[in-house]
């Protein structure tokens, strides 16, 4: 082969790659300006914050790549967790301050109830998509509008605190230096990892969202994968869910409708393609790592709180311009 | 017919050639369409017809070659300059818009306007003589919904008289129309033809082609082979100016004898085709070819067997043993395995590397303890890889980055890789060189003297009667005829192609 043809081999091989190499880019360039940037930024104390501050996110994440590689989307994330959350808090002794009629129950139950929520609610989104046919946009729509019912039907407008002893250990403590909420982030995306990448499921996901006929011709069960997925996004919510009210200290309405955005902004800032089959939680790492740095970068150099909110919506555009872009820019045909 | 204006024609193409990469689609092409006259054009699938089409729609630029519309020259056409010169198409697959009504549709992209708004009166009153012209029995307002596809058809006439078109084409107009809607049809291409309008009019049925047009050109791989005048126009010349080719060396005959067992098809009826029954039986050890023309029945049966789309009433056997097909799952399971007709939309999946496509469908022999054994998938890939000669830079390329003969070798392996006992391909060499078709035959035939059962679909006559080891012949969603080697021939291939029986 001629130096040109091997120049281009390697020029084509950049263009395949240019969906994971711009999300890591963009890693860098970020970290290289807020650590020039700014003097509290690059230290390790900041590093636990960020990985913190990324780890409910991550978690609902690892779920949503799931879905985003089948080529469907789930908007009732941020809902469930909202509602898995509260359904734990209902279920766990409340401070006679709070008037919810709650019903304490001793902490493994109200977990297993809530992980059994979650469950449900993905299931009644696979089943809305994959036997019933309505297109996940629009069935996780509805998704996330009845999970913000189930919160407002549970608190009525108040907030709970206490939360099984089991989540609040999880959410709010520390092994050592590292928080737990980190750990438990961490082994969801290994696990996730391992299971796109290692098993006949990850595969049959990758083969659904690549070419759904084709999986299906060769014997894929398309619809069981499909339901697999939803339900799969919706325990992950759910987890995220409890965790993220021990974190936060309180269970109330609203409050993890930022993280709907957060984490699909992970995924495909990271470079998992909206069209499905391409990218996966290596991916959603480097997009998750882009928007912790982003979002507490942005608070070490004192920018307009106003803002930040622009220059957030502005990457997001720039990754999604890289998506459409990566997906044109396969390796170029051999004639 | 002596009306035809011979001395200037309305449309000449001089010299159209159409090279693709590795393929010349159309060579010299020498044709001419006079005012009032009806061309008719034949050829067998993959002739060429519709190359030169879309390079009359604009689609496709000539890569050499003349086209002189009123005597002025041009070297390609755009859409719009073809819709300006006057060259409209009613094709096989109608372009309406179901949720319109009929002014609508026939309007689209032209709709009157009164102060910038879409005025639904002008609309109606500018479709309501065109359909009157048509003889149409529906007005302006029909929902295109509930239209027949005769009616339809009409609607797209209408869309093309609209844009004053005086080159209508009619890519396979009659293709789903009854007989007393082809009848219909035929007499409104008189009228048209009364009117001044001129048609290019493709068709396989000959008797439609005898009964309209003036004159008959043939196409025979991107050439035309031959002319016929009007009163020359009969089935005997017409099928022979269709074939006419000599049968390469490129078969392999079978080495053993077909044994008994294999796949029966017992009464089945497809979706599609409610009032046809069908009963065939592929043997292990054998080739069937399952000819016809395109929208026969063929992919239908195809599909049923492997169970996407379900089966209406019957059974489909497998060594005496009714095998329930529910899904392609269940056909795989039960080792009935298909080569789809379109490898990139149903067969491949193209972004993943080679490996991963090979062993999509087998992934469960791969597994240990739940985790894919990449080794173990490795092993197999390479060794499918050599054993078809997929000419791949390994085995974690991309499939997008090959040729189509390797790719549909991917498909192959896939299959091959696991234990077949019947294989349905769906046209195994679409859009596959000379090469590597070849292979492909030696690969189909050593299945065979493997004691496979295969189902060939295929619309290349020479292949048909080359690979094959008897050929059933489909028309109109049923079995017209099933061929021994003795009786193999384009002629009789076609003869019940067309829905004739044999000499």
């Amino acid at each position: 082969m001629t130096t040109a043809g091997h120049s281009s081999d390697v020029r084509g091989w950049l263009r395949g790659q240019l969906r994971n190499i711009a999300p890591f880019a963009t890693l860098i360039i970020l970290v290289g300006f807020f650590s020039a940037a700014s003097d509290s930024f690059a230290t390790t104390g900041n590093l636990q914050n960020i990985l913190t501050q990324i780890s409910v996110t991550g978690i609902i994440a690892v779920g949503l790549t799931f879905v985003i590689l089948c080529a469907e989307i789930d908007l009732s994330v941020a809902s469930i967790a909202n509602a898995t959350g509260i359904v734990a808090a209902y279920f766990t002794l409340q401070d006679p301050s709070v008037t919810i009629a709650n019903i304490p129950l001793p902490g493994w139950a109200a977990i297993l109830i809530a992980l059994a929520s979650c469950f449900a609610l993905g299931a009644v989104n696979a089943f809305g998509l994959t036997i019933v046919g309505i297109p996940s946009f629009i069935m996780t729509l509805a998704m996330l509008q009845i999970g913000a019912g189930i919160c407002a039907l549970l608190v009525r407008g108040q907030i709970a605190y206490a939360m099984p002893p089991l989540i609040v250990t999880l959410g709010s403590k520390s092994l050592g230096p590292i928080p737990w909420i980190v750990i438990v982030t961490a082994l969801f995306l290994l696990a996730g990892h391992i299971l796109l990448t290692y098993t006949r499921f990850g595969r049959y996901v990758y083969m659904t969202g690549g070419n759904r006929e084709a999986a299906e011709y060769s014997g894929v069960n398309v619809r069981a994968i499909l339901s697999a997925v939803m339900v799969i996004s919706a325990v992950c919510s759910g987890v995220a869910g409890m965790l993220g009210v021990a974190y936060f200290g309180s269970a109330q309405q609203n409050e993890f409708d930022t993280y709907l955005l957060d984490s699909i902004s992970a995924v495909v800032v990271g470079g998992t393609s909206l069209f499905g089959g391409q990218g996966g939680i290596g991916n959603t790492v480097i997009g998750l790592f882009v928007l912790g740095v982003l979002n507490n970068g942005l608070d070490h150099i004192n920018i307009d709180s106003f803002l930040k909110i622009l220059i957030r919506g502005l990457i997001l555009l720039i990754a999604l311009v890289i998506n459409v872009y990566a997906q044109r820019m396969r390796a170029p045909r051999e004639s | 017919m002596t009306n035809t204006q011979e001395a200037s024609p309305l449309l000449e193409l001089a010299g159209i050639t159409k090279v693709f990469p590795g393929v010349t689609a159309l060579d010299n092409i020498d044709l001419s369409v006079g005012r009032g006259e009806v061309l008719g054009l034949i050829g067998e699938n993959g002739a060429g017809k519709s190359t030169l089409m879309k390079i009359l729609g604009g689609v496709e630029k000539p890569t050499s070659g003349v086209i002189r519309i009123d005597g002025q020259d041009r070297e390609s056409l755009t859409v719009t300059e073809s819709m300006r010169a006057g060259i409209a198409f009613v094709h096989q697959e109608l372009n309406l818009f179901d949720n319109l009504d009929v002014a609508a549709n026939v309007c689209i992209g032209r709709e009157p306007l009164t102060f910038g708004l879409v005025s639904r009166k002008r609309q109606r009153e500018r479709v309501a003589p065109l359909l009157d012209r048509l003889g149409a029995d529906f007005g302006p307002d029909t929902a295109v919904e509930g239209l027949s596809i005769a009616q339809r058809q009409l609607v797209e006439i209408a869309k093309a008289l609209s844009i004053d078109a005086r080159i209508i084409i009619m890519d396979e107009p009659t293709s789903s129309l009854t007989l007393q809607e082809t009848e219909r049809l035929l007499k409104v291409i008189a009228d048209l033809r009364a009117q001044g309008v001129s048609i290019i009019y493709i068709s396989h049925r000959l008797a439609e082609v005898k009964a309209c047009a003036h004159r008959l050109v043939c196409l025979r791989d991107g050439r035309v082979v031959g002319h016929l005048a009007h009163h020359e126009i009969d089935h005997a010349p017409m099928i022979r100016l269709m074939i006419g080719r000599d049968l390469k060396a490129l078969y392999i005959p079978p080495r053993t004898e077909p044994i008994e067992g294999g796949c029966e098809i017992r009464g089945v009826v497809t979706k599609g085709f409610a009032d046809a029954r069908l009963n065939l039986s592929v043997r292990h050890g054998e080739i069937l070819g399952l000819a016809g023309l395109v929208g026969a029945g063929r992919t239908s049966l195809a599909r049923a067997i492997f169970g996407i789309d379900p089966i209406i009433a019957g059974e489909i056997r497998l060594d005496g043993m009714p095998v329930a097909v529910r899904s392609p799952r269940r056909a795989i399971r039960n080792g009935i395995f298909l080569v789809p007709e379109d490898r990139k939309r149903s067969g491949l999946i193209l972004d993943m590397p080679l490996v991963e496509n090979i062993t999509l469908a087998s992934l469960m022999a791969h597994a240990r303890m739940m985790l894919v054994s990449r080794a173990s998938e490795l092993a197999v890939s390479s060794a499918q890889r050599k054993r078809l000669s997929i000419k791949a830079a390994g085995d974690k390329g991309k499939v997008v980055t090959l040729s189509g003969g390797n790719q549909q070798k991917v498909v192959l392996a896939k299959w091959l890789s696991m234990r077949p006992k019947v294989v349905i391909f769906d046209e195994p060499t679409r859009g596959v060189d000379v090469g590597a078709k070849s292979e492909i035959y030696t690969l189909m035939r050593d299945l065979a003297d493997s004691g496979v059962a295969i189902l060939m679909i295929s619309s290349d006559m020479e292949e048909v009667i080359g690979v094959s080891d008897r050929i059933a012949v489909m028309h109109e969603g049923a079995i017209s005829g099933i061929l021994q080697r003795p009786q193999f021939s384009e002629y009789n291939v076609l003869r019940l192609a067309i829905g004739q029986e044999l000499d």
